[in-house]
């Protein structure tokens, strides 16, 4: 029918194809160098833009950890070139004749003069010496010529590359006298500059060093283990972020910090905010940027709230006193953690420095005590081997024991604290005085696997799942043999609990049986402060205890503080509840102190769990104390 | 009533030239992403071969009666895609269909195009307005349920294969430029009601790169111009394309894989590609000329038009000629939907080639 209306729309089609080989001979053949690198005159360079870091508060909005400015010195690759030359040509021959001639300035007034007047300039500036200028300059040309060459190599004829055309850094972390002194020389421009690099600054350096942790560039090892090639396709097809994810993955090749421990490296991705990068064409001649084609401007990093308050952090840490243990205090009703000390601790402003010392010192400086360190609980433990006694209905409140000091088993004498013996005991009391006895009669009655299972209800033996690395999960022992079950029930034997597990406990025992998750994220906001995140975890599980038991050992708890264990603390007052702990090591007396409960008793606020490790004293002298002085600070 | 078959009027020469096409889409698939990919690749281009075998089977007239049937049943497809799409890259193009995940938008071209060469067959002159107005209607409900996914590239698409259509039907050409007119008339609505800021921010991007510093949105397009620039003549070789191999070219296996191409085999290999794709077009005109009736003549056109818009629209996109859409180069992108839609068009225009017959009446097509 219409044969020449189809020949009509081949031909449109023709003409539109013949503008396209047009366009494409335009940009690969006539402009092709201007991209490519091989032009003489222009071309089109992209420069990284840093972005900030995330900053990371405490839940009442106090700065924690913060990107700050720092100066840094760049200088043209030209200058630096110059520089290499001279030190290869003129110093090194010299040196081999001369073994102790220092590399001077007269040294270099013999070839290059214009290196004596601008590193010289700079050495009086900064106050650093000569030698230091040529070995970094050499450092870096050396790089950029070994690239240069394998280019140049595969090109087989002589190119400028995109290295010999960026300024590089010499001298980083410059005071502000020097900035100055720098800026207002005219002779460095426009070669030699000051720009801003930002760095991490930690405003509460010495607290909460474990929590929030530090940064730190990725090593070779790390960052071929990130296989970004292959998580960057599967993150394909799966959200619509992955233009971020690129963006991140040219920013880990370049030199950026990233977090190596504490919520810096849990909520890196969130902190780590995405670089922008600048297109810029310019003339080769002399480096001068002829218009910005394009720019990308960076994305800072998301702002992280933790539950951590950083006063109360700040008292937790001072009443440990140097002593090696730890504090948690955390909110029962939603498992919000308030502080979480530890000590021994390190400041991380200054960890670059004092790193080596702090990695050989004998009390592992670097262990997140509260939630690293896996010790037996000691007769803490007994409030859950009462509770799972009275909810399994094998004794109540009114079952008794006589304790006369020790107990038989077989061949082995299972020894009660008090050596005479304290008579006639219910649970109450029995939890009051810590009698031993009771709870080997109880444990008796209540058999191993039963008593494990609470354990494990509990939620001992397993990781509490709060938003930091290595996490230990302790340890409930396996054997069923009579005298482990025994050794169990006060909290002895191989059962190893973290700190913060033995918090959980208290909470659940002071909300009435609600499982709470501890955490220490409250809420992640983008960087203009818009919520992205509100971390409000309600319970919602309950374990299944009664709520006349639980009263029961409540109330023994506070009988501990009033006219048990722990009456000589002096805690009455704060109308506190809780069970002390003395847990025995392998080491000849020294002991575990423990001490753990809620505050105040009526309707809790706090829940907490204390520890000292390896000490001479017991529970209510070592570790009741450090909670006196915290509650004392905190004025409630 | 079956016709005969002639395995002699079999069109080799398009055959051969998609299979050019298949092994050069498995080795750039591998050198824009991985060996894995172009496998998945070749799985995909096995199906879709396959897929062309088992349609060349079927009579296409048997399928022309099927035409609204198949029109009605992408457009619920796209009807759902909107309800229960996946959403990829801030976009719901693609439903889940058990193991697979489909993107209706690329069948619906197909359906597109037998629905108004199943509108157009029995018109010998289009010369009434109404001739216009219902295949106008046929496009825009399409392109309005794909602008909602958000996808304004292939939703274009269909407007030269509706212009085609109705140009090779031998519609008036005041209808078709009064089309033209209302339609440029309605640009402005469709910015201010349509458009979504980045699609806003792209074709601004196009004229304008310098302003979208704020935007970000020129980002692709610059890349891709380094890319195809620092080919050269030669290129760089297969593989070792700096821009593509380091991921500064996003997106390099799928919609920009022309950048690749170009960037690793230079202007002179990336212009033979070109020109094989201009002769794959050129033997679809060629398989229309020969076709004595309708039906079969305005398919090719159609499928013909498909092609040529969406090489085009590729190619300018990463030259710079073309605002950025998700428009895929015909046969050589990687994605399973639109390699599979490709290869069923070309089963058409084979099936075309391949049954001859005589100019029917419609009451015989009817029987």
């Amino acid at each position: 029918m219409n044969k020449k209306r189809l020949k009509i729309f081949f031909g449109i089609v023709l003409i539109l194809f013949v503008v396209i080989f047009c366009r494409l001979f335009y940009i690969q053949i006539i402009e092709g160098g201007k991209y490519s690198g091989i032009s003489d005159s222009r071309r089109i360079r992209t420069i990284g833009i840093d972005t900030l870091r995330g900053t990371i508060y405490d839940r009442n909005g106090l700065m924690l950890a913060a990107d700050k400015h720092s100066f840094e010195l760049t200088v043209s690759y030209k200058k630096l070139h110059n520089a290499y030359l001279c030190f290869k040509s003129n110093i090194l021959p010299k040196l081999s004749k001369v073994r102790n001639q220092e590399i001077t300035q007269g040294l270099c007034k013999e070839c290059h003069v214009d290196n004596t007047l601008w590193i010289g300039k700079i050495c009086k500036y900064l106050e650093v010496s000569y030698a230091d200028i040529f070995e970094r300059a050499a450092q870096i040309v050396e790089r950029v010529e070994k690239i240069k060459d394998a280019v140049e190599r595969r090109n087989k004829k002589k190119i400028h590359i995109k290295e010999e055309t960026i300024p590089y850094s010499i001298a980083t972390d410059i005071p502000w006298e020097s900035v100055a002194r720098i800026e207002t020389d005219k002779s460095f421009q426009p070669d030699i500059r000051v720009t801003t690099k930002p760095v991490r600054w930690y405003s509460q350096g010495d607290s909460a060093p474990h929590i929030i942790g530090y940064v730190g560039k990725l090593d070779e090892k790390e960052t071929d283990s990130h296989n970004f090639k292959k998580r960057w396709f599967d993150s394909l097809g799966k959200d619509s972020k992955f233009e971020s994810d690129y963006f991140i993955y040219k920013a880990l090749l370049t030199d950026t910090l990233v977090g190596k421990s504490g919520i810096e490296e849990v909520y890196n991705s969130r902190l780590m905010g995405i670089p922008g990068e600048r297109f810029e064409e310019i003339t080769l001649d002399n480096l001068v940027v002829n218009k910005i084609i394009l720019e990308k401007p960076p994305i800072p990093g998301n702002g992280i709230f933790l539950t951590i308050d950083s006063r109360i952090q700040r008292i937790a840490e001072k009443a440990l006193d140097g002593k090696n243990g730890s504090v948690v205090l955390m909110d029962p009703w939603n498992g919000e953690i308030i502080a979480m000390a530890t000590s021994p601790r390190y400041n991380i402003n200054t960890l670059s420095k004092d790193f080596e010392t702090h990695i050989k010192n004998p009390d592992k400086p670097f262990l997140h005590r509260p939630i690293q360190s896996t010790l037996p609980p000691g007769s803490t433990f007994k409030v859950v081997t009462a509770l799972a006694a009275l909810q399994e209905n094998k004794i109540n409140e009114r079952t008794h024991f006589t304790c006369y000091g020790s107990i038989r088993l077989g061949t082995g004498i299972f020894r009660c604290h008090s050596k005479h013996g304290h008579g006639l005991m219910n649970v109450e009391e029995g939890i009051q005085y810590s009698c031993n006895v009771f709870f080997f009669e109880t444990a008796k009655r209540l058999g191993g696997p039963l008593l494990k299972e609470w354990a494990r209800k509990f939620g001992l033996g397993s990781v509490t799942g709060i938003e930091l690395p290595y996490e230990k999960k302790g340890n409930i022992p396996k054997s069923r043999a009579m005298y482990e079950t025994l050794n169990l029930s006060i909290g002895q034997g191989a059962l190893l609990v973290t700190p913060i597990q033995f918090a959980r406990i208290m909470a659940i025992i002071a909300n009435g049986g609600w499982y709470i998750k501890p955490h220490i994220l409250q809420k992640i906001t983008d960087y203009k402060g818009n919520v992205l995140l509100n971390n409000n975890l309600k319970p919602t599980e309950r374990i299944g205890i009664s709520a006349k038991n639980l009263d029961i050992v409540r109330r023994s708890l506070r009988k501990v503080v009033e006219a048990g264990t722990g009456r000589r603390i002096g805690l009455k007052k704060f109308r506190v509840a809780g069970k002390t702990g003395t847990a025995q090591t392998v080491h000849e007396d020294k002991n575990h102190a423990w001490f753990s409960g809620y505050v105040p008793f009526e309707n809790p606020k706090y829940c907490f769990a204390a520890v000292i490790e390896y000490t001479e004293g017991h529970g209510a002298s070592e570790a009741g104390p450090v909670i006196l002085k915290l509650l004392s600070e905190l004025e409630i | 009533m079956p016709r005969s078959v002639d395995l002699k009027k079999f069109d080799w020469a398009l055959l051969l030239i998609v299979c050019l096409f298949s092994t050069l889409s498995f080795f750039f698939v591998w050198s824009a992403s991985s060996e894995q990919f172009a496998y998945k690749q070749i799985i995909w281009i096995g199906i879709g071969m396959g897929a062309c075998f088992i349609f060349l089977i079927f009579d296409y007239y048997l399928i022309a009666r099927f035409s609204y049937i198949i029109y009605s049943i992408m457009i619920i497809g796209l009807l759902l895609v909107l309800l229960f799409g996946k959403t990829v890259y801030g976009a719901q193009r693609w439903l889940i269909l058990g193991p697979l995940t489909i993107q209706p938008s690329e069948f619906m071209k197909i359906a597109l195009i037998l629905a108004l060469s199943r509108y157009f067959m029995y018109k010998d002159n289009v010369s009434k307005i109404s001739n216009i107005i219902i295949p106008l209607f046929l496009t825009i409900i399409p392109m309005v349920l794909i602008i909602k996914q958000p996808d304004l590239g292939t939703s274009l698409t269909l407007l030269p294969i509706l212009f085609t259509i109705i140009y090779i039907a031998g519609a008036r050409l005041k209808y078709i430029f009064s089309i033209i007119t209302i339609g440029i008339a309605s640009m402005p609505l469709f910015w201010f009601f349509v458009l979504k800021s980045y699609q806003k921010a792209r074709i601004i991007g196009l004229f304008w790169p310098e302003k979208l510093s704020e935007l970000g949105a020129g980002y692709h397009k610059i890349q891709s111009l380094i890319a195809i620039g620092s080919g050269g003549v030669y290129g760089s070789g297969w593989g070792t394309g700096v821009q593509s191999q380091l991921h500064f070219l996003p997106q390099g296996h799928t919609d920009f894989i022309f950048s690749v191409i170009a960037e690793e085999w230079g202007f002179l290999r990336s212009c033979a590609i070109l020109c094989l794709y201009v002769l794959f077009l050129a033997c679809s005109i060629g398989i229309a000329l020969k076709t004595r009736e309708a039906y079969g003549r305005l398919i090719v056109t159609g499928f013909t038009a498909m092609f040529a818009t969406q090489i085009f629209i590729n190619v300018a996109m990463t030259i710079g000629l073309a605002p950025i859409t998700g428009l895929t180069l015909p046969f050589i992108s990687y994605g399973g939907s639109s390699l599979l839609s490709s290869f069923i068009a070309l089963s058409f225009i084979l099936n075309v080639r391949l049954r001859t017959r005589e100019v029917w009446s419609k009451q015989a097509f009817h029987e």
